[in-house]
């Protein structure tokens, strides 16, 4: 089966060019520069010649004998041109108008699609647009009124979703993220924040300890660190103890963990997973988020402490209004908690903050002021994602998962 | 932190003044104290700062927020002749002791019960369970100076505190219940506390005699001792007690402790001095605050101070044994101006934020499987030996913890297919075809923490090529090559498993999940899966 290409269909419309000729011919002796203005003369020209119609003789077209017996009938190329639709055309007339490009060849299986013509169909197909026979066919409406069946994207969950709106705040506001680690030595987690090894300030929280083995902590460091502690808290410091392994408890011990390689002026954060011990209910899970980082520089005072964590309750928080509270922590002096009025939960405790004591960063050589500071993020990620149960943020509900837009909302 | 339960109208008599409980609240906040709950007049208070024990009761509560209102405060001990001789006997069971007598109190049962409160926490919280300190308060009209801490002869009968029966050291700690329960602080030499005619006072640390280690309402004059294995702690508890009932109205006489050539008077009420630079102090501060208004910011938190040639010396009272340096001085006087009178300041340090290379792999990574069509989950980093190798038909060394509370929560995560099976497990009723995926941090046994990604899926008719060609997709996309061999694993079915090869080197798992393992997580559809290592992705060179 065969189509018509463009040059084809018009040719079809308006005649072959060298019939065109032919009939201009007709008319009498024509000169050669006045047959030129007729529409494809060129081409008329080269095959009206090699049909024998014509020759030219000193500048003038004549008609030959069988020019004129052409005249009166069509050539074997215009009836196959007309007849291409039909699929009754001769092989040799067929394979001339395929070298001049008038037809293309079409697909067997598509001409079974003749029979579609004027029919109404449901789908429009390749081969109806091949074949250009979606001119001549119906197509049938559509309930589109119907959404269809449900189809469940790949999406992140609502969570890490909270997170990573929090870390790219962080980052945006120029801070640097640390290597977080879940398992670390005593040491960091405690000794270096100034908690006793004996005394009841160890007694804020509880520590789950691990059998994972970590290389030991360089004594010559720690040993700086725990005449600190024997200075101040009046004990025998005892290096074995500090090398004891556990799962991070508090997120500053990351922050305390970075003391060796820090680089000054600078700003960090982490958003740190902690783990204590306690008993899981919706309000209590054994592991959490901390976002927690420093702020490093000589110019640091305490009214920037309270400026950094002013604009983390508003810019990362949401709140309306902030208010500070003198606070403890054995690391820090001094130290505030700060609250954060937030439009939908009223006064909530966001978090904590303070200047680390000098006891905490002169055994790692750092003489300038460093600003602390840790947030507590659950409660706001809870009002976030609409969820009442703390365990709820760790949701496996696939239900959940997948018809939650949270991604759309934040 | 400390919680306190204090009664709101006992706190008003303590302070001179009524107090609505708005004011109260903001009163508590010089105190490092929040209101955490009402219960008509019963208050119950947090006490922020677990290295002020002088603050963990109202009278404490008190004796603070009178000097930041802006009272003067007088501490005004007699020395008395009462002496205490302590029996060197003692040198390695529970050496120390310190003692003072009150006189002219009037016990209600609020100071009972106040005084109550206080001794459980200073046994609980400092005393780490009355081995470092013991307190004991008897009747002082009862006892006849001088006094003795030595140790127990067998011989030696009373009566413990609520019996009339008598009973010898020993047998208090075979048989009362007291006696069991802190029998493991005292050795075979059992300390006593004896007066004049050998009448036993208390047996430290672990109960009073029923004659005169008794108060009750009509007490009046009372001895209090304080017996432990740290010197410091024993002096500081005493010195705390006898400042409450000073707050009372009592008049506390200082005993001399006679411990071979060593005397004391104790309470101990040397000064606490701490040196500091005005300069330095104003600078931490940020605040334009001159020399006048520092001494008298510092005076509200009790101090008596000099400044001469921009040095400051500050004498805190005995009982701030907190103070060490000049970050101690700086917050007291941030406190006396009050934190909500300081302008914040906004920090103009010009850095560049960024996040870390492994959480931008891990981000590329979530977006690649969320490109595929796989929902995210999240899961604890805590887990159970049973589901991490008991269920996964599986059995690898896991990073234990040794203190669990929990039982589902007893190792550290070595796989997050665990977790991921669990997930369907729950969701079965819901629509398959299911694609889960979670990217997190697992700990292998030892030490090695490890960013995973891993993906299952679960179908009907769910086969290894669908999700091999998802593992091939993501490892593609992240820049890296990766080869399959082959291998057994008892988690996938076998002929079904290989070992995801990067650089050579194994890098994760992928196959098929063992029937075996679906039973276990109660899965009645086939799952696929893989696993990754992340961060050794990152060790390996870019493709």
């Amino acid at each position: 089966m065969y189509k018509l290409t463009e040059e084809g269909r018009n040719y079809a419309q308006n005649g072959l060019p060298e019939r065109n000729l032919l009939n201009l011919a007709s008319k009498g002796q024509i000169a050669v520069a006045e047959a030129k203005k007729l529409e494809n003369f060129s081409i008329a020209l080269q095959w009206a010649k090699k049909n024998g119609w014509i020759v030219i003789d000193k500048g003038d077209i004549n008609l030959t004998e069988s020019g004129k017996k052409a005249l009166a009938s069509h050539s074997h190329l215009e009836t196959a041109l007309k007849n291409i639709g039909t699929g009754k055309v001769l092989d040799e007339s067929a394979e001339i108008l395929l070298k001049r490009n008038l037809i293309q060849k079409i697909d067997e299986k598509l001409a079974g699609l003749e029979k579609l013509r004027g029919m109404e169909v449901i789908n429009l197909t390749p081969e109806l647009l091949k074949t250009g026979l979606w001119k001549d066919v119906k197509f049938r409406e559509y309930n589109v009124e119907w959404p269809g069946k449900k189809s469940y994207p790949g999406k992140r969950h609502p969570y890490r979703i909270f997170l990573k709106n929090l870390k790219d705040k962080l980052i945006n506001l120029g801070f640097q993220e640390m290597d977080s680690r879940l398992i670390l030595q005593d040491f960091w987690n405690c000794d270096c924040l100034f908690m006793p090894q004996t005394h009841s300030a160890r007694d804020i929280h509880e520590i789950f300890y691990v059998d994972a083995k970590l290389p030991p902590v360089d004594k010559v460091q720690a040993q700086k660190v725990g005449g600190e502690h024997e200075k101040y808290w009046g004990y025998k410091w005892d290096y074995e103890k500090s090398n004891r392994t556990l799962l991070m408890s508090q997120g500053t011990a990351l922050s305390a963990s970075h003391f060796p390689n820090l680089k000054i002026p600078g700003k960090y954060f982490s958003l740190a997973k902690v783990f204590r011990p306690d008993v899981v209910d919706a309000t209590h899970l054994l592991e959490f988020y901390q976002l927690e980082g420093i702020v490093c520089d000589k110019s640091m005072n305490f009214r920037h402490l309270l400026g950094l964590l002013k604009q983390f309750a508003i810019d990362v928080a949401g709140a309306e209004a902030v208010k500070f509270y003198p606070d403890y922590f054995p690391f820090t002096e001094p130290s505030v908690q700060i609250s954060a009025k937030h439009p939908k939960l009223g006064w909530v405790e966001l978090g904590g903050a303070g200047i680390f004591r000098k006891e905490v960063t002169r055994p790692f050589g750092i003489n300038e002021p460093i600003i602390a500071w840790g947030l507590g993020i659950d409660r706001l990620a809870m009002f976030n994602l609409g969820v009442t149960d703390i365990r709820e943020l760790y949701s496996s509900n696939l239900k959940w998962l997948r018809e939650n837009y949270y991604y759309a909302k934040d | 932190m400390p919680k306190i339960e204090v009664s709101k109208r006992d706190l008003e008599n303590l302070l001179n003044r009524e107090l609505s409980l708005e004011e109260l609240e903001n009163l508590l906040v010089l105190a490092k104290g929040e209101l955490d709950g009402v219960d008509g007049d019963n208050l119950k208070v947090d006490i922020k700062d677990s290295n002020r024990p002088d603050l963990w009761s109202a009278e404490g509560i008190a004796r603070e927020l009178k000097l930041r209102m802006g009272e003067k405060q007088k501490i005004d001990f007699k020395d008395s002749d009462v002496v205490v001789v302590v029996d060197e006997g003692l040198k390695n069971v529970r050496p120390y002791i310190s003692c003072c007598y009150v006189t002219g109190l009037k016990f209600t049962d609020q100071i009972i019960k106040n005084l109550m409160g206080l001794q459980e926490r200073f046994h609980a919280q400092l005393g780490r369970n009355r081995e470092k300190v013991a307190i004991g308060i008897s009747n002082f009209d009862k006892v006849t100076p001088n006094l003795s801490y030595r140790v127990a002869t067998e011989d030696l009968k009373f009566p413990p505190l609520g019996y009339t029966e008598l009973m010898s050291p020993k047998q208090i700690l075979e048989k009362h219940e007291k006696g069991r329960a802190y029998k493991h602080l005292v050795s075979n030499k059992i300390p006593i506390f004896v007066d004049k005619n050998n009448q036993v006072i208390s047996m430290p640390p672990i109960i009073n005699s029923n004659n005169l280690g008794r108060i009750d309402e009509t007490t009046k004059n009372i001895l209090i001792d304080v017996t432990g294995t740290d010197e410091k702690l024993v002096d500081h508890a005493l010195l705390i007690l006898a400042l409450n009932f000073a707050e009372r109205g009592g008049k506390v006489h200082r005993v001399k402790i006679k411990s071979g050539m060593h005397e004391k008077l104790t309470p101990n009420l040397d000064k606490i001095d701490v040196e500091a630079d005005t300069n330095g102090v104003r600078q931490i501060c940020g605040i334009e605050i001159d020399d006048k208004v520092m001494l008298s910011l510092l005076e509200r938190a009790g101090c008596n101070c000099l400044i001469k040639n921009g040095k400051l010396t500050a004498a805190y009272p005995p009982y701030r044994k907190d103070v060490f340096d000049e970050r101690d001085v700086i917050e007291d006087i941030l406190i006396s101006y009050g934190y909500n009178n300081i302008i914040p300041l906004k920090i103009d340090i010009a850095t560049i934020g960024s996040e870390t290379r492994i959480q931008r792999l891990s981000s590329v990574a979530e977006e690649i499987m969320v490109g595929m069509g796989f929902q995210q989950a999240i899961s604890f980093i805590l887990s159970s030996e049973e589901k991490e190798n008991k269920m996964m038909n599986h059995s690898e060394k896991l990073c234990k913890i040794l203190n669990p509370v929990n039982q589902n929560y007893t190792v550290v995560r070595r796989s997050l297919m665990p977790n991921l099976l669990d997930l369907l497990s729950k969701n079965q009723h819901n629509e398959m075809p299911q694609k889960v995926f979670e990217v997190g941090k697992v700990v292998l046994h030892g030490d090695k923490e490890k960013f995973f990604a891993s993906a299952v899926i679960s179908n009907s008719t769910v086969n290894y090529e669908e999700i091999s060609s998802v593992l091939e997709s993501l490892v593609s996309n992240l820049g890296y090559k990766m080869k399959l061999e082959k291998t057994e694993d008892s988690r996938f079915i076998k002929g079904r498993s290989a070992k995801v090869l990067v650089d050579k080197k194994s890098a994760g798992v992928i196959g098929e999940i063992n029937p075996l393992a679906l039973e276990n997580f109660g899965l009645e559809t086939p799952v696929v899966a893989f696993e990754i290592d992340l961060e050794f992705l990152i060790g390996t060179s870019i493709q």
